[in-house]
């Protein structure tokens, strides 16, 4: 089986035997639960859409180890219009959800740990490539959802993670057997963990040699013995519980993120792919990040095309969709959009190839990509508040609405336009505040800040890759600076 | 039945209702025509190339030898001139039309 349908999908997720802790208890079945499903709707459409032939262009692509078609979020760039693909698939999913689809970290994580494991054998002669394309071809033919994760709690930020208080604040290796290893640590805000097959874990940042313990690379089963997770909260999460489809502004798909726990998980060999080679794990972060920050440049935008249509619908319905000055803040939301998507599509298309023929971003443009994300969505999300007014955040609740008495009082003074249902005006207003301040905001405004790393780490990046000297020599050669 | 292909670009940012316009080209044809999605065993005769935008990312060699005729819709464009919306179906239908009855014309 190289395509899953979504039913399949969403079965497979069935079988898993997670252990998941939400607001103060385990939840017997995530699939099920009302604050987790949305989000696993959101991974569910990744498959949906590549069953469908309007969309498996971008969805699917052609595996360059079995020749089968696979999803896309299951293969490995194999040339720059694989990243176009990729970002201009993640616009379409962020379209389609509005909301985090969670199944890009695992695709950045096997494209950069696959250009990393085949420098670090030829070089250390390790056979960790070897091992990564079995896991690789499984991860294909049975298209798994896996979760790249990379992110530690990292405790005291000033010290070493060996120096830590706790040794446990980054993931590490606490024993080594014959026939693998055993793993201590948690990773912390991991995007759509309760909704994978497989983890994929990273080290978080570039280890020295006495922190040769935290310079570790393994998969897991999602259920592995020792692994768990604690749901993490979202603002407004409750309103899920609450039964209705209006306030919860979009009833159908989310995004998660979640604590995910190694209690001495044991790791076979064969699914390690560093364990001690420190002098790698800066480059696999780089690499993840670089990766990470290009979909950004895809998917926030997809999410930015649901905002801006909802803030034009909101000036509809309010009678402003005329004034000017609106018209002017849409004009400046889609110009700060299609800049985020500029930066996606120019560092896909100034991509190069490694050693092992994965196709990696141009870093530069991609950090360039991920400082934009930084700012333009919370922009993006002023003028839409601007626009929908304050009646966003002050509207009656969809009980009282639906009130036999009070919600006829409601209808009457909630009306915007007169030929526009009052209730099409709570969704859309609703839709709003579930991006910009609701569930949603986690993927649209916190993540775009935090996620693939702060915007500190953007700017050093482009630090290092700003290529100061030759913009020097440019200015001494205009102005006559012989030396 | 003679078969006419449908190839779909990924769709990330449509100008067109693609899915309305091959439903609606559906309806123009005679009942002795159907459309065909996917792969073909072999190539077709005829295809049309449906791409959301101008700049029809599907347009690519390996796609164009599913077909030996195709028609280019690329947003409101029709085989690179730009058609009114609402003309887009009936356009689209004229082009086939004109491909299947005298097997000339395909499209840059």
């Amino acid at each position: 089986m190289a395509l899953k349908t979504a039913e399949q999908y969403e079965e497979s997720l069935r079988k898993l035997n997670l252990k998941v802790y939400l607001l103060g208890e385990v939840v017997s079945s995530p699939v099920d639960h009302p604050i987790i499903r949305p989000s696993m709707n959101s991974v569910k459409m990744t498959y949906a859409l590549a069953q469908d032939p309007q969309h498996e262009d971008l969805m699917t692509a052609t595996s360059h180890l079995s020749g089968q078609k696979v999803n896309r979020f299951c293969h490995l760039h194999q040339g720059t219009e694989d990243l176009v693909k990729k970002v201009k698939m993640q616009r379409l999913l962020g379209q389609k959800t509005g909301a985090c689809f969670q199944r890009c970290v695992g695709m950045d994580a096997i494209n950069a740990l696959d250009s990393v494991a085949f420098e670090m054998d030829e070089k250390v002669g390790t056979e960790y490539h070897k091992r990564f394309v079995k896991f690789l071809r499984m991860m294909q033919e049975e298209d798994l959802t896996v979760d790249g994760a990379m992110t530690d709690p990292k405790g005291d930020r000033s010290l070493a993670p060996n120096k830590q208080a706790d040794p446990d604040m980054y993931v590490r290796v606490v024993e080594k057997k014959a026939d693998g290893i055993v793993v201590r640590g948690a990773k912390a805000h991991q995007t759509g963990a309760i909704n994978s097959h497989w983890i994929l874990v990273m080290p978080t940042i570039a280890m020295q040699k006495d922190d040769a313990d935290y310079a570790v690379c393994f998969a897991a089963p999602a259920d592995a013995e020792g692994i768990y997770y604690i749901y993490g909260r979202q603002s407004c999460d409750t309103r899920k519980l609450e039964g209705g489809d209006i306030d919860v502004g979009n009833k159908q798909f989310g995004g998660h993120e979640a604590l995910m726990v190694f209690e001495d998980v044991f790791i076979p060999w064969e699914n390690v792919f560093m364990c001690g080679e420190y002098e790698y794990s800066g480059l696999l972060v780089e690499r993840f990040a670089g990766y990470h920050r290009q979909s950004y440049g895809g998917c926030k935008v997809g999410v930015g095309d649901v905002l801006i249509g909802a803030a034009a619908l909101a000036a509809d319905y309010n009678g402003a969709a005329k004034a000017s000055h609106i018209k002017d803040k849409l004009i400046e939301m889609v110009h700060l959009n299609e800049t985020l998507y500029a930066c996606g599509i120019a560092c896909s298309s100034e991509g190069r190839r490694t050693p092992s023929g994965t196709y990696l971003i141009n870093l530069l443009l991609a950090n360039v990509c991920k400082q934009n994300v930084t700012r333009l969505p919370y922009e993006i999300a002023r003028l839409a508040e601007d626009i929908a007014g304050g009646l966003m955040v002050t509207m009656a609740s969809e009980q009282d609405f639906k009130h036999p008495e009070i919600g006829k009082v409601i209808e009457k003074y909630f009306q915007g336009v007169a030929s526009v249902p009052t209730e099409h005006r709570m969704r859309i207003l609703r839709l709003i505040e579930n991006i910009t301040l609701g569930t949603a905001a986690v993927g649209y405004r916190t993540e775009s800040m935090h996620g693939a790393g702060s915007p500190q780490a953007q700017r050093i990046m482009i630090s290092r890759q700003g290529n100061l000297e030759q913009k020097k020599g440019l200015a001494k050669q205009l102005a006559g600076i012989k030396e | 039945m003679k078969q006419i292909g449908v190839k779909y670009c990924g769709g990330c940012n449509p100008e067109i209702h693609r899915r309305e316009l091959v439903d609606d080209l559906a309806l123009l044809f005679s009942e002795d025509w159907g459309l065909e999605t996917g792969d073909p065993s072999e190539p077709w005769d005829i295809a049309i190339l449906v791409c959301g935008c101008p700049v029809a990312c599907l347009d690519r060699p390996e796609t164009r030898a599913l077909a030996r005729k195709w028609v280019l819709v690329s947003g409101s464009m029709v085989d690179l001139h730009p058609v009114p919306m609402e003309r887009l179906a009936m356009v689209v239908a004229e082009k086939l039309q004109e491909l299947v009855s005298c097997g000339k014309g395909e499209s840059s």
